[in-house]
C-alpha cells in the first residue's frame, strides 16, 4: 500500500537543543498509528512540524506523494488535527466555529457536523469560551471529522476526558475512521488507551524513533525475563537483544526484543536458579523502550 | 477563504469600531456645543486628530494577532488549509479598512458639519517648523505608520499595553528622526514639490515606505518564523524591519533625484560661443558642438526656472531648486567640467538672480562681474545695485567700488542696469543704465579704480550691439523725445556718436524699428532689420570701414509684425534671413541680393529663429506654444540643404 504520509530525516531543535533527530516513518491509509513518547520527547513538535505550524530544520515530509513545504497549505485540507489543548476562538459560538471551520475544507460535511454535534451533546449557540475542556475536545473532534480527513492526527487529546468518554472516543470514533480508510496518528503518553485500537507503534525517545513496528509484532516479540540467582546477579551480556536490564539484588529483569529461540537458549544457558519468561503489556513495552537506564 | 477570514477579523474588532465611532460622536457633539468658543472650536478637532487617529491605529495594529495569542489559536489557524499570506492579508485588510473607515467618517463629517472642514483645513504647524510639513497628510500618514508598527509587533506578544506603548515610542522616534532630517538644510529636498507627482515629497514617501517596511517585515516574519520560539521570531522581525526601513529611507532620500521630472522642454534661447551652441531645458544644460555634430548635456537639473550665460570659455548657470528657494549660482567650463558653486556655499556674495541681473565673464574666463542687488528697495527693479567680482574658481568674491547714483538706482522708480561688454583692452566694463525717468546712459566702469565715465546719454535708448572687437557699438536711440529713431555708431574709446541712419518708423517703437543687429565674425559688418511699416521688414548691412549702409529698397520681407525675420551671417559676406511667413530661409549675397531659398521642414511652424555656431546654421522652432517655448532645434547642412533635428 502506498504511503499516505512519509517523514524522512526530519530534524528540529530549539535554541541549539536538538529535539528531533533524523526522524523517519510512514503512515498508510486505514491504519491506526500510536506515537508514544514521554512528556517533552517531541511528539507535539513532530506533529506541529507535519502540520506546518512550525518550520523544520532539516528533512522532508510528503503527503499523498507530494512534498510538503513549511508554507504549503493545500495538503492540510485532507488532514484533521486535534491538539492537546483547546485552541479555538473563545468568542465564537459552537455553530459559528463549525461554519467558519467548514469554509476551509472542500469536503466539509455539514450534515455530519450537525449530527456529531448532537451526538456529543454540544449546543450550537454556546460560546466556545463557556465550554468545558472535555466539550471543547468534542468540538475539536466534530470539526475534524466533518472535514472527512484522510489522516487524523491526535496530539494527546484525551487527557482532559473522563475515562468512559475516552473509551467511547477511542473505540467508536477511531475505529469508525479506520474502517472508513482514514489513517490515524495518535500521539499519547497514556499508553493503555491505545492497547485495543493501535495497529502500529512508533516510540519516540531521545529525539529518535526507537521503535517502528506493528503492535502485533511488538507484542509477540517482546518478553520480560526474570532470572533469580543464589548469589549476586551477574552482568548479563548474552543474549544481545536485551533492551532493558535491571538488577534487583540477586534477581535480574531483562526486557528482550525481538524475542526468539536463540535468545531463550542463551538465557537458559545462564543456569539461573529461577527463570520466568512472560509477554508484556503495551505500557510495559513502552516503559522498557524509554527507560533511561537501559542495558 | 480570504473573505471568511476577513469577516472573522471584522467581527473580532467590531467593539473597537463601535468605540471609535462613539468617540467621533463625542467629538461632533463637543464641536457643535462649544462651537461658539473660537479657541475650543480650533482645539477640539485638532486634539481629536492628533490623539485619536494615531492611537486608534496603534490599538487596531496591536490587536492584530491578539486572539490567536489569547485563545491559543495559533496552532488552529496555522493548521487550516489556508496560506499564511492569506491569513496575514485578511488581518491587514480588515484592520486597515476599519482605520480607513474612521478617516472616511471624519472626512465626511468635515464635509457636512458646518465649520469643521474650514477649521481643519486651517491647521498648520508652527512657523518654527519651516520645513513646510502639512498637517492633515502628516496626521493621516502617521496613523498609518503607527498602525503598521503595532501590526508588525503584534506577532510578538499578546500584551496589548506593551504593544501600544512600544509601537508609540518606536513610531514617534522614527517620525522625529524623519522630521529632524527634513528640517536640516541639506534635507530640505525631503519636502521638495517639484517634478511630477508634486504632492509626493520625500517626507510623505518616507512615512508611507516606513509603514510598508514594517508591514513587509511582519509578512516575512509571519511566513518564516517559528511561533514556538519567541526570541527567534523577534529577531526575524527586527532583522527584516531594519533592512526594509533602511531601504525605505534610502528610496525616500533618493526620491527628489530619481522621481520623474517635468516633461523635458527647452526653456531658453540659443547662446553661441565659437562653434558651440548652448541651450537649457527643464532637465539641464546642453552643449552642441557644431564641428563634431554632437549634443551633450553638461549640467543636470529638474527645473522650469533656469538660466545661463556664457563667455570666456565658461558657463555660468543657475536653476531654481525644488524647494523654490533662491537658486544657487554655479560656474563650469564650457565642456561641463569644473563645476563650482559661486553662491550659496561659503562665498559671501549677495543674493544673485540671473533672471534679472547683469553678468559678464572676463575675456579669459577667469573672473566674473555680477550686478548684485542690495535688497533695499521695494522690489527687484528698485533695489540698489552694486558690482561684485568673483574668480570663476569660486574664490575671491569682492564688492567693487560703488556705482554712480545714475547707475546704482535704488530709488522708488524702476531702474535697470546691464553689463554690455568687458572691454578687454582696458579692463573696463561697458554698462548700460535704463532708469524709468532719468536719461538712459552708456557708461564705462574701470574695474581697478572704480572710475566711471558716461559715453552716451539720451532720452531713450533701444538696442546697443557691441562689435566682436569690442571697440565700437551700434545703438538705436531717440535723440529727442518722440523724435525720429536713429541708428548710430558709438566709439567705445572716445564716446563719439556718429549717426548712421534715421528711421521713420511706423511702429513707433524704439525696439521694433531697428532690430536683430548682428555683427559678422570679423566685426566689419553689422546686419539689421528695419521695420518702416508694420509687418514690412527690410534687411540692411552697415559696412564699418566704409561707414555706409547697404539697404536695397526692393528687398522687402513681409509678414505679421509679431513674426519678424531673423538674421545670421554665413561667413563674413553672406547673410541668411529666416522668413517665418514663407517658412523658408534665404541666402543673400554681399549686396543683399537673393541667391537661394531653402524651405524649412514641413513640420516646423512659422515661428522660428536662426543662429550660427561656427559654420553651422541652427534653427530654433517655437512650435505652437503660446508662450513661445521652443519645441525643437535643427541644423541646416548648407551643402545638401537638408535639415537635421538635433533636439
Amino acid at each position: 500500500m502506498s504511503d499516505l504520509l512519509k517523514v524522512e530525516k526530519l530534524s528540529k531543535g530549539f535554541g541549539g537543543r536538538a529535539v528531533l533527530r533524523n526522524i523517519g516513518f510512514s503512515v498508510e491509509p486505514g491504519r491506526v498509528y500510536g506515537l508514544l513518547g514521554r512528556n517533552g520527547e517531541g511528539k507535539t513538535t513532530l506533529i506541529r512540524t507535519i502540520m506546518g505550524v512550525i518550520p523544520r530544520d532539516a528533512g522532508s515530509i510528503s503527503f499523498k506523494g507530494q512534498r510538503v513545504t513549511f508554507n504549503g497549505s493545500a495538503y492540510k485540507k485532507d488532514i484533521g488535527y486535534i491538539p492537546e489543548d483547546a485552541f479555538f476562538y473563545g468568542w465564537m459560538s459552537v455553530g459559528g466555529l463549525l461554519e467558519f471551520n467548514g469554509r476551509f475544507f472542500p469536503k466539509w460535511d455539514a450534515r455530519k457536523a450537525e449530527d456529531d454535534m448532537k451526538r456529543f451533546g454540544l449546543e450550537p449557540d454556546s460560546k466556545v469560551r463557556t465550554l468545558s475542556r472535555g466539550q471543547q475536545l468534542k468540538l475539536a473532534f466534530v470539526a475534524a471529522l466533518a472535514a472527512r480527513p484522510e489522516l487524523l492526527i491526535l496530539d494527546d487529546p484525551t487527557s482532559g476526558l473522563d475515562v468512559p468518554t475516552r473509551r467511547d472516543f477511542l473505540r467508536d470514533i477511531i475505529g469508525e475512521l479506520a474502517a472508513g480508510g482514514t489513517a490515524v496518528l495518535f500521539a499519547t503518553h497514556l499508553v493503555h488507551e491505545l492497547e485495543r485500537i493501535v495497529d502500529h507503534l512508533f516510540i519516540l525517545h531521545g529525539g529518535r524513533i526507537v521503535l517502528d513496528e506493528t503492535y502485533e509484532k511488538v507484542k509477540s516479540l517482546t518478553r520480560r525475563a526474570v532470572l533469580g540467582f543464589d548469589t549476586e546477579a551477574p552482568e548479563i551480556t548474552d543474549p544481545g537483544n536485551v533492551i532493558s536490564q535491571r538488577r534487583l539484588g540477586k534477581d535480574v529483569e531483562l526486557i528482550i526484543y525481538p524475542w526468539n529461540e536463540e535468545g531463550e537458549r542463551a538465557l537458559r544457558a545462564l543456569n539461573a536458579a529461577r527463570l520466568e519468561i512472560e509477554p508484556l503489556s503495551l505500557e510495559d513495552i513502552f516503559t522498557s523502550f524509554v527507560r533511561e537506564e537501559q542495558r | 477563504m480570504f473573505r471568511t477570514l476577513l469577516i472573522k477579523e471584522w467581527k473580532e474588532k467590531a467593539l473597537i469600531a463601535l468605540f471609535g465611532l462613539g468617540l467621533m460622536a463625542v467629538l461632533l457633539a463637543a464641536f457643535l456645543i462649544f462651537g461658539d468658543s473660537r479657541d475650543l472650536r480650533e482645539l477640539i478637532p485638532a486634539g481629536f486628530l492628533i490623539i485619536f487617529f494615531p492611537f486608534i491605529g496603534l490599538i487596531l495594529g496591536a490587536g492584530a494577532f491578539e486572539s490567536e495569542f489569547r485563545n491559543g489559536a495559533w496552532a488552529y489557524l496555522l493548521s487550516r488549509p489556508v496560506r499564511k499570506e492569506t491569513i496575514w492579508l485578511a488581518k491587514l485588510t480588515a484592520l486597515l479598512s476599519i482605520l480607513a473607515g474612521f478617516w472616511l467618517v471624519f472626512i465626511g463629517l468635515m464635509a457636512v458639519v458646518p465649520g469643521l472642514g474650514q477649521v481643519v483645513a486651517g491647521y498648520k504647524f508652527p512657523d518654527i517648523l519651516e520645513a513646510g510639513l502639512e498637517f492633515f497628510p502628516l496626521i493621516l500618514l502617521s496613523s498609518v505608520l503607527y498602525f503598521s508598527v503595532a501590526f508588525s509587533l503584534s506577532i510578538l506578544s499578546e500584551k496589548q499595553l506593551s504593544l501600544v506603548f512600544g509601537s508609540l515610542f518606536l513610531g514617534f522616534a522614527l517620525q522625529g528622526l524623519l522630521s529632524y532630517f527634513a528640517f536640516q538644510a541639506e534635507g530640505r529636498d525631503l519636502l521638495s514639490r517639484a517634478g511630477l507627482f508634486p504632492w509626493i515629497d520625500a517626507f510623505k514617501l518616507a512615512l508611507v515606505l516606513s509603514s510598508l517596511a514594517f508591514l513587509g517585515a511582519s509578512l516575512l516574519s509571519f511566513r518564516k518564523a517559528d511561533f514556538s520560539q519567541p526570541k527567534k521570531k523577534a529577531a526575524s522581525l527586527a532583522k527584516y524591519s531594519l533592512l526594509f526601513l533602511a531601504l525605505a529611507w534610502l528610496l525616500s532620500a533618493a526620491w527628489p533625484a530619481v522621481r520623474p521630472g517635468p516633461k523635458e522642454e527647452i526653456n531658453s534661447g540659443i547662446e553661441v560661443m565659437g562653434g558651440e551652441a548652448f541651450f537649457s531645458t527643464t532637465r539641464g544644460l546642453y552643449r552642441y558642438d557644431s564641428a563634431l555634430d554632437k549634443l551633450k548635456r553638461i549640467a543636470r537639473w529638474i527645473s522650469n526656472y533656469s538660466d545661463f550665460v556664457i563667455g570666456g570659455g565658461k558657463v555660468l548657470y543657475s536653476a531654481g531648486t525644488r524647494t523654490g528657494e533662491g537658486p544657487p549660482l554655479r560656474v563650469m567650463n564650457a565642456d561641463g567640467s569644473g563645476k563650482t558653486l559661486l553662491e550659496g556655499g561659503e562665498q559671501n556674495i549677495p543674493p544673485i538672480n540671473l533672471f534679472y541681473q547683469g553678468f559678464k565673464f572676463s575675456p579669459d574666463g577667469k573672473t566674473a562681474v555680477i550686478v548684485a542687488q542690495d535688497l533695499e528697495g521695494t522690489s527687484f527693479t528698485t533695489y540698489k545695485k552694486s558690482l561684485w567680482s568673483i574668480r570663476t574658481d569660486g574664490t575671491g568674491s569682492k564688492k567693487l567700488p560703488p556705482l554712480e547714483s545714475a547707475l546704482a538706482g535704488g530709488k522708488k522708480e524702476y531702474s535697470w542696469l546691464g553689463i554690455n561688454a568687458w572691454l578687454s583692452s582696458s579692463d573696463r566694463l561697458l554698462l548700460m543704465s535704463r532708469p524709468q525717468e532719468a536719461p538712459v546712459g552708456v557708461w564705462t566702469y574701470n574695474l581697478a579704480t572704480g572710475a566711471q565715465a558716461r559715453l552716451f546719454e539720451g532720452p531713450r535708448l533701444g538696442h546697443c550691439s557691441v562689435s566682436p572687437s569690442i571697440d565700437v557699438a551700434l545703438i538705436v536711440h531717440e535723440p529727442e523725445i518722440k523724435g525720429p529713431i536713429e541708428l548710430s555708431f558709438l566709439d567705445l574709446a572716445s564716446g563719439g556718436v556718429v549717426p548712421v541712419m534715421t528711421v521713420d518708423s511706423a511702429p513707433g517703437s524704439i525696439w521694433f524699428s531697428v532690430m536683430e543687429i548682428v555683427w559678422n565674425r570679423k566685426g566689419d559688418r553689422a546686419a539689421f532689420l528695419v521695420q518702416n511699416s508694420p509687418g514690412v521688414f527690410t534687411p540692411a548691412i552697415y559696412v564699418l570701414p566704409e561707414r555706409r549702409v547697404i539697404m536695397p529698397e526692393d528687398v522687402k520681407l513681409e509678414g505679421p509684425p509679431t513674426l519678424r525675420p531673423s538674421l545670421v551671417w554665413i561667413g563674413d559676406e553672406k547673410l541668411m534671413v529666416g522668413i517665418p511667413k514663407e517658412r523658408s530661409v534665404r541666402i543673400l549675397g554681399p549686396g543683399l541680393a537673393g541667391e537661394k531659398t531653402i524651405s524649412v521642414p514641413d513640420f516646423i511652424d512659422e515661428r522660428f529663429a536662426l543662429y550660427t555656431a561656427g559654420d553651422a546654421v541652427l534653427l530654433q522652432d517655437f512650435g505652437n506654444d503660446p508662450s513661445w517655448r521652443p519645441a525643437s532645434i535643427w541644423r541646416l547642412d548648407l551643402k545638401t540643404e537638408k535639415w537635421k533635428k538635433i533636439w
